[in-house]
């Protein structure tokens, strides 16, 4: 095998740990440069670098499983590392399914990596942090930046195993995150935010972030109090993503073996409108949330998890796949210091054909989403959101902003009831990606 | 690593200050889900995050290479930074003076974590979730967590403390997953502590699987709550999550210069004059507990309302300047590469005169909130939180379960119908983190407390 600076760290340690009796191993080691400006109450507060590497050390003997991390590098830190995990593998009883992925054919993703951000400096973060400031200003002086970051990531992971996967990539990411509320005098708006990330630097729309962010804390300062009722609802795509993370949840085959999920047993049924269509495509170019390979080694992949509101398939990593005799869609997530777990990468859901101006045209009497405030059982799908600057829509017209009102159902439920997806949609970066569309629905719950 | 530490204090430059924290976790973690174990590993992650003031600008930088050599070039990082950053700051950094605290402080509990076996916590894990699953037939799915940070930290300051806290502050998560007609409902019982295994006196696993158990069943059948104003009656656990979720948030003085609806108001009557609410790092045993936060502050006991009144924020070294006060010691870092930022410890509301009898019985229709779920709230105190278990109480009788319901409202205003607060005092809602953009292990609590809230549920 051929292994480069970062994998060759461990490379010693793996035929070692096959002498000391392990059945296989697998190391995961992980390398990140982080510069950051902190904007507190709408001024530059501080600005950090942090380094950080680390490996977990996860290995198999008879049936057992144990791991162990540490953010370290130094040979005598790995090797008490590797032999906690040994350790802890022989007190593990045996279990089935415990499982080391083989070796597959990985299909480089592009355009993850940007050298000027190789090159980026905390100045640089200070330098955007005091733009962003200066341009929030001008805008208008009641916009109040609770918090924000300026951050720029280099990442470089590698996968080096027993079953011959050797790999490593880099990637890069930019991201910029504002919070914080409109104020003037004694009336203070209602919280929110904006953000994106990029892999490039010189995609970042600082003009595009700053005035959204801008336009919803000064929607959010005039606000009405309404009497609660039925109605229809318009949701944005960014109170979607807060209410479909439970549906992409319920798909992760961990969730469904651990009978902890809507969709157990519901492969090939119709679970939602034929108008949804859920899709992750961890290799999706230009992407911060796409790789080449998982936590695992395994080839990212496009994944189709609802097609026409049918329910095709869960998100899986090697564990949970061996446990139903299939292949691993790619989907083991996680940093070094866990063992892999299951997340999406690049979620979209496909658009539709209404546009957002139909949408509210043919409500007679509805309330736009613009954030919820939340916490949904991701188990039972029961929710009651705060709606956050939500926007009442009488007779096709919006209407006033509202002060907080709540919705309350069970969004698993809703799925059927969709009655339009926009051709419109949004994406909203971080560590996941999303890009999502406004979704009609009929008769929710609104109390005041 | 106090030597390296002082090493790279008294090499600092003329005219910076210097805040060097070694902070070392280990963990061990086992999570068994439907039998089979899911999680079993032991995280080592170790460094020194360094923070400097000059020329008025903060710089921040941390290493996990604990050498005189690394910690030198991560000074030099820091102050590059902090030298970057000031010509761009309007307002001077200025910090507030303290006394340097130089002790030792040991939180490892009664029966420390060590002198248990690893095969122990396997074993306990194990005997556990299958009592779960055998439980009924009814419960198809089952979860048992624990989680066992144990923490050394070193704080040096160029003011001259010398703070080394070893604690170890572990969690269990227990959960249930009733399903029948196709209806899946799932309850969960968590608590945290500052301490060691005695986690389990306070949280004895085998009657939380009974609770648990008994209350995803009773979930498949239960009703929404009735929407509306109603009279809440909150079991300590809510009323530490609503102290520190929707009062707690809106104190914190990096919010407050933000414009936080409390700005300004200190001296003003803000709740209810029964309302004496504090945060606090004395509490031993809560998970808390904080002795000095991580600027080398001594903690306090902060009152922040006291009989209604709205007496204190609280502070960091900056935000103590700024209104002419003592910091609070609320400057905390979850792990040495975070910068530290103003969290909370315990929050809670001191006990008031009524037994929990007295409180109940005096309801005519309202609800019994036990435990909470997840929540957020607002800069203008509006909040939200899901409650995990309530009940109907009719004519001061606690009656069924209810499901999907939850609070919404202005906390203050929640605060001011306070009629009603408990004497059976107890902190216990340390099982979750706080996040603001890093964690910060808390805890919160108080006595019954009776109030008007908006709940969430089916219009009538």
């Amino acid at each position: 095998m051929m292994v480069n600076d970062l994998l060759s760290i461990v490379d010693p340690f793996l035929d070692k740990a096959l002498k000391m009796g392990v059945d296989e191993i697998e190391f995961y080691l992980e390398k990140q440069k982080i510069n950051t400006a902190f904007i507190e109450s709408t001024k530059l507060k501080s600005a950090t670098a942090n380094n950080m590497e680390g490996i977990g050390i996860r290995v198999l003997k008879n049936g057992s499983m144990g791991f162990s991390s540490i953010n370290s590098f130094k040979k005598e830190k790995i090797k008490i590392c590797l032999q906690k995990a040994m350790t802890i593998a022989k007190l593990i009883p045996s279990q089935e399914n415990y499982f080391l992925p083989d070796k597959k054919q990985i299909i480089k993703t592009s355009n993850i990596y940007d050298e000027n951000i190789v090159n980026f400096k905390v100045e640089n973060c200070i330098d955007i942090a005091d733009e962003i400031l200066k341009k929030c200003y001008l805008i208008d002086s009641r916009i109040n930046i609770e918090s924000g970051i300026i951050c720029s990531i280099e990442i470089e992971t590698g996968v080096l195993s027993s079953k011959n996967i050797c790999i490593s990539e880099e990637k890069t990411g930019f991201m910029i995150e504002l919070g914080g509320m409109a104020v003037e005098g004694e009336k203070i708006g209602s919280w929110d935010e904006e953000y994106n990330t990029v892999v490039k630097v010189n995609d970042i729309d600082i003009d595009f972030i700053v005035e959204e962010f801008s336009r919803k804390l000064l929607q959010n300062l005039e606000t009405v109090k309404i009497k609660p009722f039925v109605g229809k609802a318009i949701i944005s795509p960014e109170a979607m993503r807060s209410l479909f993370s439970m549906v992409i949840d319920a798909a992760k085959a961990s969730n469904i073996q651990s009978n902890a999920s809507f969709l157990k047993d519901k492969i090939g049924e119709n679970i939602a409108n034929e108008k949804l269509t859920i899709i992750d495509d961890g290799l999706k170019s230009n992407s911060f949330a796409s790789s080449s390979f998982d936590r695992e080694g395994f080839p990212r992949q496009k994944c189709t998890i609802i097609e026409n509101g049918i329910f095709r398939n869960a998100l899986h990593n090697s564990y949970t796949a061996n446990k139903e005799n299939t292949d691993s869609t790619g989907h083991a997530s996680g940093d070094y210091r866990t063992i892999p777990e299951i997340s999406p990468t690049n979620i979209e859901i496909k658009s539709g054909t209404f546009s957002l101006e139909e949408m509210i045209a043919e409500t007679k009497a509805g309330v736009l989403f613009n954030r919820i405030s939340a916490s949904p059982d991701p188990i039972s799908g029961d929710f009651a959101a705060v709606l956050k600057g939500g926007r009442l829509i009488e007779n096709g017209e919006i209407k006033n902003t509202l002060r907080e009102i709540t919705a309350v159902g069970n969004f698993f439920e809703c799925l059927k009831t969709i009655r339009g997806i926009s051709k419109e949609n949004k994406s909203l970066n971080y560590y996941t990606s999303w890009k999502i569309p406004y979704i009609l629905l009929d008769d929710i719950n609104y109390i005041s | 690593m106090k030597d390296i530490l002082q090493n790279v204090i008294d090499t600092r430059p003329d005219g910076v200050y210097i805040e060097a924290r070694y902070h070392k976790r280990e963990q061990i973690e086992i999570l068994v889900k439907q039998g089979k174990i899911i999680k079993d590993l032991a995280d080592d992650y170790s460094g020194v995050g360094i923070r400097v003031l000059v020329n008025g600008a903060f710089g921040f930088a941390s290493t996990n290479q604990l050498t005189k050599s690394a910690l030198k070039k991560t000074l030099d990082e820091a102050i590059t930074i902090a030298k970057n950053l000031a010509p761009k700051i309007k307002d001077r950094v200025e910090y507030s003076p303290i006394k340097p605290i130089v002790d030792i402080f040991k939180n490892l509990g009664k029966d420390p974590l060590a002198n248990h076996s690893m095969e122990e916590r396997i074993n306990l894990a194990l005997n556990i979730d299958k009592e779960i699953r055998q439980s009924d037939i009814r419960i198809k799915g089952s979860m048992f967590h624990l989680r066992e940070p144990t923490n050394h930290k070193i704080i040096m300051n160029s003011d001259g403390t010398v703070a080394e806290i070893i604690d170890s502050r572990p969690d269990v998560f227990i959960e249930a997953i009733a399903s029948e007609h196709g209806k899946i409902m799932s309850n969960r019982a968590v608590d945290g502590i500052c301490g060691g295994w005695e986690i389990f006196k306070k949280f004895p696993p085998n009657e939380i699987v009974n609770k648990v158990v008994n209350t995803s069943i009773k979930l498949l059948k239960a009703s929404s709550a009735k929407g509306g104003k109603q009279t809440i009656v909150m079991e300590p656990p809510i009323v530490g999550f609503i102290c520190h979720e929707a009062i707690g948030h809106t104190v914190e003085c990096d919010f407050v210069l933000a414009g936080s609806i409390v700005n300004g108001k200190i001296g003003e009557k803000v709740a209810s004059e029964l309302v004496t609410m504090v945060d606090s790092g004395e509490q031993q045993t809560a998970a808390g507990w904080l002795p000095v936060d991580d600027a080398g502050v001594k903690t306090q006991k902060t009152i922040i309302i006291e009989n209604g009144i709205l007496k204190s924020y609280l502070h960091n070294r900056i935000t103590a300047k700024h209104f002419d006060v003592e910091p609070t010691g609320n400057e905390r870092a979850y792990e040495y590469n975070n910068e530290p930022l103003i969290r909370m410890r315990n929050t809670y509301l001191e006990p008031g005169n009524f037994s929990r009898e007295e409180i109940l019985e005096d309801v005519e229709f309202g609800y019994l909130l036990v435990s909470p779920g997840g929540g957020q709230a607002d800069s203008t105190a509006e909040f939200m939180f899901a409650v995990r278990e309530a009940y109907e109480i009719k004519k001061g009788e606690i009656g069924n379960i209810v499901k999907n319901i939850s609070l919404t409202g202005n906390a203050f205003e929640v605060f001011n119908s306070i009629d009603a607060i408990g004497k059976n005092w107890e902190l216990n809602s340390g099982s979750d983190f706080c996040y603001k953009w890093q964690p910060a292990k808390v805890d919160g609590g108080g006595g019954t407390t009776r109030a008007i809230a908006t709940v969430s549920g089916e219009l009538e």
